[in-house]
């Protein structure tokens, strides 16, 4: 079997979380290191993959070979590579990031901890990957259900409260995309998607029966993708889930959902001959109300955290005008804002859970205690709120930009004001954490005596404050080379 | 019936009765696809073993694959539930009760 394969993305993490009990015979505290090399070696594949990718083509692996359409297939073009890689990327700065070598950490609950980080990481590399529409439910299934237990791995019941809604809000999610997936089968017959597609283009095709589908499958979608006004897991489970776990969680999971609907809108639905210009136009209203109601909300919270989650409620809903305005360029866009928010996003937990977790500080108004304290973090913390707002020449600036750009291509003006406008509220919010952090005097200290850094946290400042430098000046070549090779199928 | 499962997971105060719901929400979902497989009069989807070996007309017999998908999602909702269980229990063990109405309440005492 070619090593080079969708399938050994998956299976790495996949069998590495079946091993990984019988580690604790060898070694006590290998759990962390273990995940690690393996998420390391699934990075290093999918990075394999993406180059192989990189002039567009695809890659197909059979099940059992069973050929199509009567067997599961996988396929891996330069989209799903992409997407696979940043997936990859995520989970293994956020099991680096976890807090295994804290002192005092418990050993015994390391294990089902990277358990179920693995599995989430195989669900959602399966769901990025597969081409049958029933495979992909089954790896959202397992992804949602291990994110669950890891949203709820903290010790108190706010958090398990938490993961409770979401895991009520997710299967609820997941139940309509399986009845979507039930209409796509009466309409065709088939789970395979590009069968799909061909049977959906016959001249007698039942067509209404595949819009239906559409409409479920795109609103379970939304309620895993956090699109508002489906976002009510959100806030809770990003500021009262298990501080690690929601550094991990928070950057990747929403984003592989809506890869999954630009999956099904433009793969299957589009080729297929459904008029779906009205879904895309509520889609995009979704998008430009989240933009706005989020930002509000985020500035009115007093959690840090749950200040967070409204921000990814509202970049969420940026994502999805790029979705809504179903242009090329737009698709791009959106793709290229879904990589630098799950980095920016994962920088910002990071520093969010690090200062909770070192200080017991978990308001913005108490930032001011810290004032000097923790550089590292606080540094950390600047660049990603800076790129979030969209400040030049940071990463953030540039998925805007071309967003921006997508929204005046088709003079949908009010897109664009949006999009100009989310910059600014993005900024209020941020700016008004980053004052009281960074300007503020200090005020009395609190008696507990803070815990000492996470080992690896001046690694990731320096990491991913370059990396939104970088990414800045990459950006129109990471443009070009999406809306050119990762979309080339799309008109 | 998909709509009294979700029903129940949001009127409901009681976590397992929410819990229940879902259960609900999840198997109105399996005889949904359960029914696409039904055909007028058909027969059970199953060859006799080491009858005659001629070929089998597959449009007499009930298709089996919705109810091979359904298989699955039973694991899946079994799974879920177990998970959920877990939670909930956790819940209980510092909050000493279910419902849901009370727990918002204990857990808005020490505003965060």
């Amino acid at each position: 079997m070619n090593l080079i394969s969708p399938v050994s993305v998956f299976l790495i993490p996949f069998m590495a979380a079946l091993f990984l009990p019988m580690l604790r015979l060898f070694r006590k505290d290998a759990s962390k290191l273990f995940s690690i090399t393996v998420l390391l070696a699934g990075l290093c594949i999918s990075g394999m993959l993406l180059g192989a990718h990189a002039q567009g083509g695809t890659n197909h692996y059979y099940f059992g070979n069973w050929a199509p359409p009567a067997g599961i297939t996988w396929k891996s073009d330069a989209l799903s590579a992409f997407i696979a890689a940043i997936v990859c990327l995520i989970t293994f700065m956020g099991a680096c990031a976890s807090p295994a070598a804290r002192p005092g950490a418990a050993v015994r609950a390391q294990v089902p901890y990277f358990m179920c980080l693995l599995l989430m990481t195989a669900g959602l590399i399966g769901i990025v990957f597969t081409g049958d529409t029933f495979n992909l439910f089954v790896f959202l299934e397992v992804s949602s259900i291990a994110l669950y237990a890891l949203a709820g791995s903290g010790r108190d019941a706010k958090g398990a409260f938490a993961a409770l809604k979401y895991l009520f809000l997710g299967s609820l999610g997941a139940s309509l995309y399986l009845l979507g997936v039930g209409y796509f089968y009466a309409a065709t017959g088939t789970l395979n998607m590009d069968d799909i597609v061909m049977r959906l283009q016959a001249p007698d095709a039942l067509q209404s029966l595949g819009f239906m589908g559409v409409l479920l499958v795109f609103l379970g979608i939304a309620i895993k993708m956090g699109l508002f006004p489906f976002h009510g897991w959100q806030p809770d489970a990003y500021a009262y889930g298990a501080g690690p776990a929601v550094t991990l969680i928070a950057p990747i999971v929403t984003k592989v959902a809506a890869y999954a609907l630009i999956r099904y809108l433009f793969w299957i639905v589009v080729p297929a001959g459904i008029d779906i210009y009205f879904l895309l136009l509520c889609i995009k209203t979704m998008g430009i109300s989240a933009v706005v109601i989020g930002s509000v909300m985020a500035f009115k919270q007093q959690n840090i955290r749950r200040m967070l989650a409204y921000s990814s409620v509202s970049h969420m809903g940026l994502i999805a005008m790029g979705i809504g305005m179903g242009t090329k360029t737009a698709l791009a866009g959106a793709l290229l804002h879904m990589f630098y928010h799950a980095l920016m996003k994962f920088g910002l937990f990071l520093a969010a859970v690090e200062i909770e977790t070192r200080y017991g500080i978990k308001n913005v108004r108490d930032l001011s205690r810290i004032r000097g304290a923790a550089p590292l973090t606080m540094i950390l913390f600047t660049v990603c709120a800076l790129s979030m707002a969209g400040v030049p020449p940071l990463a953030g600036f540039f998925s805007k930009w071309y967003l921006l750009y997508a929204a005046a291509l088709i003079q949908d003006y009010l897109s664009a004001f949006v999009i100009a406008a989310s910059s600014l509220l993005s900024g209020l919010y941020f700016f008004k954490a980053l004052e009281t952090g960074l300007f503020k005097p200090a005020a009395e200290q609190g008696d507990k005596e803070p815990l000492p850094p996470t080992r690896a946290l001046p690694f990731f400042t320096l990491a991913l404050g370059s990396a939104m430098l970088l990414l800045g000046f990459w950006s129109p070549f990471l443009f070009k080379w999406l809306s050119d090779t990762a979309l080339k199928e799309i008109g | 019936m998909f709509l009294l499962g979700v029903y129940a997971m949001l009127a409901a105060r009681n976590l397992i009765r929410k819990i229940i719901g879902m259960g609900i929400m999840q198997s109105a979902v399996m005889l949904f696809f359960i029914t696409l497989s039904y055909k007028w009069g058909a027969k059970v989807p199953i060859v006799p073993h080491g009858g005659d070996h001629e070929a089998v007309d597959p449009a007499l017999y009930a298709n089996p694959l919705p109810h091979a998908l359904m298989l699955t999602a039973i694991v899946v909702g079994v799974s879920l539930l177990g998970v959920a269980l877990v939670l909930s229990v956790s819940i209980y063990r510092e909050l000493r009760t279910l419902e849901e109405d009370e727990i918002l309440k204990k857990l808005e005492d020490p505003v965060s």
